[in-house]
């Protein structure tokens, strides 16, 4: 192809005309939210305390579940547990019950009334837990193949789910908050 | 709890899309020039394959072009097959809106550049939309190939007869001009 090395070296030095302004606008409005999708990949690629920054994000829902969690046991193993502390897992009456019936179980043999005199909260009168989800972030993953079905697009959204549980009658309200994340795949039809 | 908004990413640097396409969008829009019967019909194309790459491919950071060229093309089949023969052969008679008016009108773009420009134009539009995708375009034979749905040798070929042609239409104006620019520029 040397003989038309010339011809195309011309050719390629005459440079088309870029897009107009109001053309490229018109592309960013028309990208919605992809526009934003793939600068969140940079700036976390780009700006390291951004990553984490995320991971911050999750720090206070984890920190106040296994706070809780350690409290549960410091409390179930502790008849003499503090009278003014809160357990979101007072209302639990499942999950009470089983902890009754089993032997090694630390309530196992407490009666409610103990229980309530104990933990110095209210073991009847709670309102319907209240549920709610925060939809916090969306990353879109990519693409994923699947064996015996088209490509995917795979997106992962992190909810924070808070539960409320109210107890009108000592003005007690216990809140839990839990992360949860779900993962959606999208058939893609490839132009 | 705090809960973050997408602002606050937004605020740390410019969408990447942006700088894809000052990078691409050029040559892109020339592709789309080609493949569409006006200018307008032409952003439209561009912008609508543009947006449904993006969206699939868009949080990787770097999107081939060639999937935007590609993209490009079937969306042009899939519209020119939507309107009506009448509209096709009313449209066709004010298609031909020249190559030339799609580069840049600056000063170095000397009469000769736009001869070579009329020169392109004259190529059969098979011939020319190859020679489009690999001088403007530069994409490679392979990439050419997926983009029009040709073989390899066809894409090769096509360009060599444009070439040639182009060649034979100007020659004496090529060898008068011992000193065309070596650098390629960078779209």
């Amino acid at each position: 192809m040397s003989e038309f090395e010339d011809l195309e070296r011309e050719l390629k030095s005459i440079r088309p005309k870029a897009p107009s302004a109001a053309f490229t606008a018109r592309v960013a409005d028309a990208l919605g939210d992809s526009a934003d999708l793939s600068f969140r990949r940079i700036s976390n690629e780009v700006d390291k305390p951004a990553a984490g920054g995320k991971l911050w994000f999750f720090l206070p829902p984890s920190l106040a579940l296994a706070a809780s969690l350690v409290w549960m046991l410091f409390f179930w193993s502790s008849p003499s547990g503090s009278e003014e502390s809160t357990s979101p897992a007072v209302d639990e009456a499942a999950s009470l019950a089983g902890r009754a019936e089993d032997p090694n179980s630390p309530i196992h043999g407490v009666s409610l009334d103990e229980l309530e005199a104990h933990s110095g909260m209210p073991t009847h009168g709670w309102s319907d837990p209240q549920v709610r989800e925060f939809l916090l972030d969306r990353v879109d993953e990519g693409l994923i193949e699947r064996p015996g079905y088209s490509p995917g697009r795979q997106v992962r959204y992190h909810y924070l789910d808070e539960t409320l549980w109210m107890h009108p009658a000592s003005n007690t309200r216990v809140i839990s908050t839990t992360p949860r994340q779900e993962v959606i795949i999208l058939d893609l039809d490839l132009y | 709890m705090r809960i973050r908004s997408t602002n606050e990413f937004k605020m740390k640097t410019e969408p990447i899309w942006k700088s894809w396409f000052a990078r691409h969008g050029a040559k892109l829009l020339l592709f789309a020039r080609q493949q569409a019967r006006n200018p307008h019909d032409a952003e439209d194309l561009l912008q609508e394959a543009f947006v449904r790459i993006w969206r699939l491919y868009g949080h990787t950071g770097e999107v081939a072009p060639g999937l935007v060229y590609r993209a490009i093309r079937r969306l042009a089949i899939d519209w020119a097959r939507s309107l009506d023969r009448r509209k096709i052969r009313e449209q066709k008679v004010t298609a031909e809106f020249p190559l030339y008016e799609s580069f840049r009108t600056e000063v170095e773009q000397d009469e000769r550049q736009q001869a070579i420009l009329r020169a392109v134009d004259r190529l059969p539009p098979e011939q020319k939309e190859v020679l489009t995708l690999k001088i403007w375009g530069e994409l490679t034979f392979d990439e050419i190939g997926r983009t029009l749905d040709l073989s390899l040798n066809t894409v090769a070929s096509r360009y060599r007869y444009a070439l040639q042609k182009l060649k034979e239409w100007m020659p004496g104006e090529l060898e008068d001009r011992p000193h065309a620019p070596k650098e390629v520029s960078d779209e």
